[in-house]
């Protein structure tokens, strides 16, 4: 039996030097092979990454598996472990990782011939496989200070990913990314900076209630906050999310801005378990805030990619809505509604990516009757919508869950009536806008009588197929006998940690 | 005695879409499943199949459970033979459609997610049944995605720059939006149940308070199309006829009904149920006098079905308040009345539409040949007249009456007289115009199946209360019949006298009943347009703060400023000092050293001197 190690680092390691050992060998004969070659080596890598948590879900039943490797002076011990919350966030992370992996060949290839660049594909596989180890790192270290360094190495990865592979002014973009990310992950820090000096250490298995400095959880808070882009520091989040390449985006929308809540989780679900609950007001109203925001934007919105960020933005409201309160319901509802999104988002980002490579366009005014010209990828999109509204599939249970949350929170930290009505009547608000956002796009996308555009007359099935698997496990998570053992399992580890 | 898990008849319509949806595409696979299932439950009913209840834990407390009682069961018997006939019907409509595969999916599914939600035990199996309806609703309305013109719904009048014509996928989306509304009453009401009982079971929840109560009838009016959210059912009409019939007659819009009865005993107490019943019921009066000055078929069709889905939800809403069995029975007998006579309306209409190629009463002109249809229209108008005693329609509307008091009771007959003048108003028009009819010779096997499904249908309310004729004998008293002719004959004196006089009517008030007062002015133009101008309120100062966040790239260029000064400080440092110190170092170097000395000998003696001279001499 392996360790975990070589699974969620020894392996990516190994094929990143495979594809530099490939760069310089069978490149140099052909580069069509080379380029399969490397993504192969980057979905095994993938797999790998993701095949612990599988093996997990289906094996334990509830208690978390862990594996040290050293003990740094100052830091602690550093380590990895896999618990049910962390497991279906890994889950979510994975699948959408491996299929971006398939999806990103073809695109990528087109989108070297627009930039004119004539090298092969290695560049951008060995930074896809490194992005995806930083993210999957941050739910697998148990250290705050390592999961810090893993989400400083996604930022990187991304920033450069978005700064070689981008469009419009990428340039600027990626700075504008690249700083705001900064910003956010180095507030991050001095809240873990203050935890590991007030608290004396910072491995999270072995977190409880304690009286520590407040500034330490705002910092944590509005660190990962401005990671997330809600609302008043979402502003870098349309441009770098619409900007970068779709596979890219794919990832970057859905995982790594909605990994952040599992940290939240991490740190405010156990340090501060009731202090939180002293803002837990607040952090819902600006929950609902930003979802009506995201929404309201989305609305007008004409650029697709920039359309499916202010829908992240509005998820991102919902997911600090599951945070906001304590609980394990909370936590549920969040691991539940990230992986929601996730695979909505990342099938809609590769969507419209297939779009923009079938068409050249990205812009609503200029698409419309799409459903005629490509069928199979336009049943996959109205699978992503109706999923992302959450009129149908996961989304459903997401929005179940979202609820069942904020009117636990209320019933049990508010106690005026008219503050309850009022709170609720805005969610209601709220999720009528992301229902009407959702099939508005619809219909001005796929519905109508087909424009005169010109469409790429074949299929590439190595973009469609990786789309139809997230559309099937859009569909596939609905069922309670997938999804319902997952959530018994953070059941009983909550139960166990008491 | 049989046992089957109650999964099986659950999901073989699903399947039978799928498979329909995936190989031929010609609805053969739907029907016979949809037959087996509808045979299998029959069994049931009559005890000689048994349902194996479902269960799935989910967490503490919350179980999803499916599982069948005698009443529901009887409802999802009606439902499924409804539903098998309008899927035979729907073969021959089908027969050369462009997108058939989505239809039978979404049909297969819709009779699923019914089953679903007449079989659940807790609230979370019906919010994903009543989400799933709301799905394939959306899905069959917009059922011809390319939005031909023929396809759209409306009379394309212009009132105060709104004109009032809706394609397809915008008919879909009003549908999905406006029930979405309702949906999210729904959560946040089990929600506000779950906290409270930690539960979901209808079982074991205690009584909800106004505001969980109120939502929960909000959600029901949603669904049922009542006022405010009528607009959706009459621009439903914009999907195939099929459809529409699916919706309108068993489907989505008696699924608030059915929630008001899983409900009833946490609901029964509330205040808000006197005032639901009264607003039901004026609702109803309103939304079908609108039907009335329609030139459309369905959307005349649409009005009647706002009046009988408003009547099943002012049963529902009476149960909650009386918990009486005999307002289940009723319901039974308003499935069976209005479920078999709506679906057998909007069958033939709909066939006659589509061999006359028109939506508009006035424009059909082929009704010679097509005899089947039109006496199933007319079988089916008499039966939700209530005029024929021994019929579905006679004894639901005689029993809801029975069960009311007084304001009520009028509400209801007054209601019942405005049906009257819908259905009278197609029956006149395709009978008026029968002279000048087209003739058609050729019928297609398939077309031929089409007119026998509308005849079944017409048929099933006149078959199928036959259980229920025990009532008859406490219902038939000379008084309510003379009253039940005595409205009809004046119902049908002013509709034959409109008829004639059609052409006299003022225009104010035709369109203020043509745009339904106002709501889709409401919703379409000022909701929408309150929302976009909110959306680009918020789009500008949004573009306003990211410009003055890019100007900040500006100020960094500003911050050359202080990159050349820290430049000039470099250099002075880095530039000047050294080679200030350099020169001075090198002209030092260049002077003798012993010549320095005597220079500085020299200067102390002076500097001696002069010391001397200004302390002692001064």
């Amino acid at each position: 039996m392996f360790s975990l190690w070589s699974f969620i680092l020894a392996e990516p390691i190994a094929a990143i030097i495979l594809i530099i050992v490939i760069r310089f060998t069978v490149a140099r004969l052909s580069k069509e092979i080379a380029n399969i070659l490397y993504m192969i080596l980057s979905t095994i890598s993938c797999i790998f990454m993701t095949w612990p948590v599988v093996d997990y879900l289906l094996t334990s039943a509830g208690h978390v598996i862990q594996s040290s490797l050293i003990t740094v002076p100052l830091i602690g011990k550093v380590s990895i472990w896999i618990n049910p919350l962390s497991a279906m966030y890994l889950l979510a992370t994975g699948i959408v990782a491996t299929c971006v992996s398939v999806y990103s060949l073809p695109y990528m290839l087109h989108r070297l011939e627009e930039l004119n660049i004539k090298d092969d594909l290695s560049t951008y596989y060995i930074l896809y496989v490194l992005y995806i180890l930083g993210l999957v790192g941050i739910a697998y270290f148990t250290n705050l200070i390592i999961m810090f360094i893993f989400l400083e190495l996604s930022i990187v990865t991304s920033f450069l990913l978005i700064l070689y592979y981008g469009y419009g002014d990428r340039l600027r973009v990626a700075l504008l990314y690249f700083i705001w990310s900064q910003i956010g992950s180095l507030t991050l820090l001095c809240g873990i900076i203050l935890i590991l000096m007030s608290y004396g250490s910072v491995y999270v298995p072995t977190f409880h209630p304690a009286q520590l400095p407040l500034l330490a959880m705002y910092l944590v808070l509005i660190g990962c906050l401005i990671k997330m882009g809600t609302f008043l520091v979402h502003f870098w989040l349309p441009w770098a999310h619409a900007e970068a390449p779709s596979p890219i985006s794919a990832i970057l929308s859905p995982v790594q801005i909605g990994i952040m809540s599992y940290v939240l989780i991490e740190i405010l679900h156990t340090l501060y378990r009731t202090v939180l609950e002293t803002i837990t007001v607040p952090l819902l109203v600006y929950g609902i805030v930003t979802g009506i925001y995201g929404a309201v934007m989305a609305l007008s919105e004409q650029d697709v990619k920039r359309f499916l960020a202010y829908s992240s933005i509005a998820h991102m409201g919902a997911l600090v809505i599951c945070v906001a309160y304590p609980s394990t319901l909370g936590e549920i509802a969040a691991a539940v509604v990230f992986m929601a999104h996730a695979f909505a988002k990342a099938l809609l980002f590769m969507c419209s990516g297939y779009i923009i490579y079938r068409t050249g366009l990205r812009n609503f005014s200029a698409l419309g009757g799409l459903y005629e010209l490509m069928t199979s990828s336009s049943i996959m999109g109205i699978i992503g919508f109706v999923s992302l509204s959450g009129v149908f599939n996961i989304g459903l249970l997401s929005k179940i869950y979202l609820t069942l949350i904020l009117i636990a929170a209320l019933s049990s930290v508010i106690h005026s009536e008219a503050t309850t009505i009022a709170l609720v009547l805005l969610y209601i608000a709220m999720l009528c806008l992301s229902v009407a956002y959702c099939f508005y796009a619809v219909k001005r996308m796929y519905f109508g009588r087909p424009r005169e555009i010109s469409v790429l007359p074949y299929t590439v099935y190595m973009m469609e197929v990786p789309m139809a698997v997230l559309a099937l496990c859009t569909i596939l998570f609905l069922f309670p006998n997938v999804i319902m053992p997952m959530i018994h399992m953070v059941y009983k580890w909550s139960f166990l940690k008491l | 005695m049989i046992s089957i898990s109650i999964l099986v008849p659950l999901l073989l319509p699903l399947i039978g879409g799928l498979i329909d949806a995936l190989t031929l595409r010609k609805g053969y696979i739907l029907a016979a499943c949809t037959f087996a299932t509808a045979l299998l439950l029959s069994l049931a009913l009559f005890h000689v199949a048994s349902l194996v209840p479902y269960s799935y834990p989910i967490a503490q407390n919350v179980i999803l459970k499916i599982a069948s009682s005698t009443f529901w069961l009887a409802l999802a018997v009606v439902t499924l033979w409804i539903g098998f006939l309008i899927v035979v019907y729907s073969i021959g409509y089908m027969w050369l459609d462009y997108r058939r595969g989505w239809f039978w999916f979404f049909v297969g599914l819709m009779l699923t997610c019914t089953l679903l939600l007449l079989f659940s035990q807790d609230l979370l199996t019906l919010i994903i049944a009543w989400d799933g309806m709301e799905l394939c609703s959306y899905a069959l309305i917009g059922h011809w995605y390319r939005d031909e013109p023929e396809r759209h719904v409306g009379e394309g009048f212009t009132i105060g720059g709104f004109r009032h014509l809706w394609s397809p996928s915008s008919a879909a989306l009003r549908a999905v939006v406006i029930t979405s509304i309702g949906t999210a009453c729904l959560l946040v009401a089990a929600a506000l149940a779950y906290a409270r009982y930690h539960t979901l079971d209808f079982a074991n929840m205690g009584t909800f308070n106004v505001f969980t109560a109120a939502l929960v009838i909000v959600a029901a009016l949603a669904t049922c199309a009542q006022l405010p959210f009528t607009e959706w059912l009459f621009t439903a009409m914009a999907g195939p006829t099929p459809v529409s019939a699916l919706i309108h007659s068993i489907t989505l819009v008696n699924a608030g009904a059915y929630l008001i009865f899983k409900l009833a005993a946490p609901l029964h107490g509330s205040h808000v149920l006197t005032f639901a019943s009264l607003f039901v019921l004026t609702s109803v009066v309103l939304m079908g006098l609108t039907g009335l000055a329609s030139r459309e078929v369905k959307v005349i069709l649409a009005a009647s079905t706002c009046i009988y889905v408003g009547l099943l939800l002012y049963d529902a809403v009476l149960y909650a308040m009386t918990l009486s069995p005999l307002c289940l029975t009723c319901a039974i007998l308003i499935l069976i009345g209005h479920g078999f006579s709506k679906a057998s309306l909007f069958t033939s209409c709909g066939y006659l539409m589509h061999m006359a190629g028109t939506r508009f009463v006035d424009d059909v002109k082929v009704m010679l040949r097509y005899r089947q249809s039109y006496l199933a229209l007319v079988l089916a108008s008499l039966n939700l007249f209530g005029i024929v005693i021994p019929s579905a329609g006679f004894l639901f509307k005689e029993l809801l009456v029975d069960l009311s008091s007084t304001v009520q009771a009028i509400l209801i007959l007054l209601s019942t007289a405005i049906s009257i003048g819908l259905l009278m108003k197609l029956i006149l028009y395709f009978r008026m115009l029968r002279r000048e009819a087209t003739v058609i010779e050729h019928v297609e096997a398939h077309e031929l199946t089409m007119e026998y499904a509308c005849l079944a249908l017409a048929v099933g309310p006149y078959v199928l209360f036959v259980p229920y004729a025990n009532l008859l004998p406490h219902l038939l008293t000379v008084e309510r019949v003379l009253v039940t002719y005595l409205i009809f004959a004046v119902a049908l004196f002013l509709s034959i006298s409109l008829f004639r006089n059609r052409n006299k009517i003022p225009q104010g008030l035709l369109y203020l009943l043509k745009t339904r007062f106002g709501l889709a002015v409401l919703f379409d133009y000022c909701i929408a347009s309150a929302v976009r101008a909110f959306s680009r309120a918020a789009q500008v100062v949004s573009t306003h703060v990211d410009r003055a966040l890019h100007a900040g790239w500006a100020y960094l260029k500003a911050m050359r400023g202080l990159y050349s000064a820290d430049k000039v400080l470099d250099k002075l440092l880095h530039v000047y000092l050294p080679r200030a110190m350099a020169c001075a170092s090198r002209s030092l170097a260049r002077v003798h050293i012993d010549k320095l000395l005597n220079y500085m000998i020299i200067a102390s003696i002076i500097l001696i001197v002069v010391i001397v001279y200004v302390t002692f001499l001064l």
